[in-house]
């Protein structure tokens, strides 16, 4: 899980990245709401959690959680903050945020809300069947169909498909498509990889009348236009 | 202070407590001064700030003393009852203690 933890306080901030380290989560972390903003907006969907609190410095966090569905950013957000009343609750909520935790919390129940909350997304996205160009992935039944026709994909590569279809016309770059389709942080290591799968999937879904669906940018990464 | 709960929150990691409880001494000593600021200048706005943002990483370490008067500050229950001397005090004997700790465990 890749997650986006925007905090100033540094206390709460060292005690949420050891548990959320413990669980091998990956993490960026932000403490003013512009750096937390700017991060959502240049790893659009990486993420999926986003933490909030809403006393930030330079804005509060219920602003960040407007400008963030604004911006068509769909991640999930659990606020935490300190102000525990159910009229605060409810004004979170209502700010766009799928979630809100009072501090103090129980550092377990905060995982739990992680993983709940990851469950939802990913169950948001199951029910549909994406596409692109002639492409259709069904992420339910795990099939892909270039105009019609079943084509094998193995499990990485169909991860990979469904990050540049669900990203499409935007250029992911390669340690994003590490970060989410093998859920690692070791970006070098692997980097040779992500090109083999996506010379791979491209003889796969090449269509020989039209460009090659997946593009490379170069020294950036990979896209995938319609 | 309540060091099984500090043990308990940090599986007993020494190094980490370490660096929680001096990140957490730095951090309050500095709203701390803040606070004793805006007391003096019974900016009210301010104290909420400052103590809103306190309570928190208190309540997390379970610093009882500390946040009980946290939250009298807040409620600003007893006007006369000299909250920013006792203040004063209670963190003179709190980095104390902070510090022994830190030593403890480094």
């Amino acid at each position: 899980m890749k997650i986006l933890l925007i905090e100033d306080d540094k206390t709460i901030t060292l005690l949420l990245k050891k548990v959320i380290k413990e669980q091998n989560f990956s993490l960026d972390y932000a403490e003013t709401a512009k750096a937390g903003i700017n991060l959502a907006r240049v790893n659009d969907s990486i993420y999926d959690v986003i933490i909030l609190d809403i006393m930030l410095p330079d804005m509060d966090g219920l602003s960040v959680c407007r400008q963030l569905r604004e911006d068509n950013n769909k991640t999930p957000i659990l606020i935490i903050s300190a102000r525990d009343l159910t009229d605060h609750k409810v004004e979170g909520l209502q700010a766009g945020a799928d979630d809100y935790l009072s501090k103090p919390f129980e550092l377990k129940e905060f995982i739990a809300r992680l993983y709940a909350l990851q469950r939802r997304n990913v169950g948001n996205f199951s029910s549909h069947i994406i596409s692109a160009g002639n492409i259709e992935l069904d992420q339910e039944a795990h099939e892909v169909k270039v105009k019609g026709r079943n084509i094998e994909l193995t499990p990485i590569e169909f991860r990979i498909l469904t990050l540049l279809i669900e990203q499409k016309g935007k250029v992911i770059s390669r340690s994003n498509i590490i970060e989410k389709v093998w859920n690692m942080d070791t970006v070098n290591l692997f980097s040779n990889s992500v090109n083999v799968h996506i010379k791979k999937l491209r003889s796969k879904i090449k269509d020989s009348k039209s460009k090659p669906l997946i593009t490379t940018v170069r020294n950036i990464g990979y896209k995938l236009v319609d | 202070m309540d060091i099984q709960h500090i043990l308990q929150l940090t599986n007993g990691d020494r190094e980490f407590i370490v660096e929680l409880l001096e990140t957490y001494r730095v951090e309050t000593n500095k709203s701390i001064i803040s606070l004793l600021s805006a007391l003096r200048n019974n900016d009210s706005k301010e104290i909420g700030l400052i103590v809103h943002k306190l309570r928190p990483s208190t309540q997390y370490l379970k610093i009882t003393n500390l946040e009980s008067i946290l939250r009298e500050v807040e409620l600003q229950t007893n006007p006369t009852s000299q909250l920013e001397i006792r203040l004063m005090e209670l963190w003179e004997k709190l980095e104390i203690e902070l510090k022994d700790l830190i030593t403890q465990f480094n």
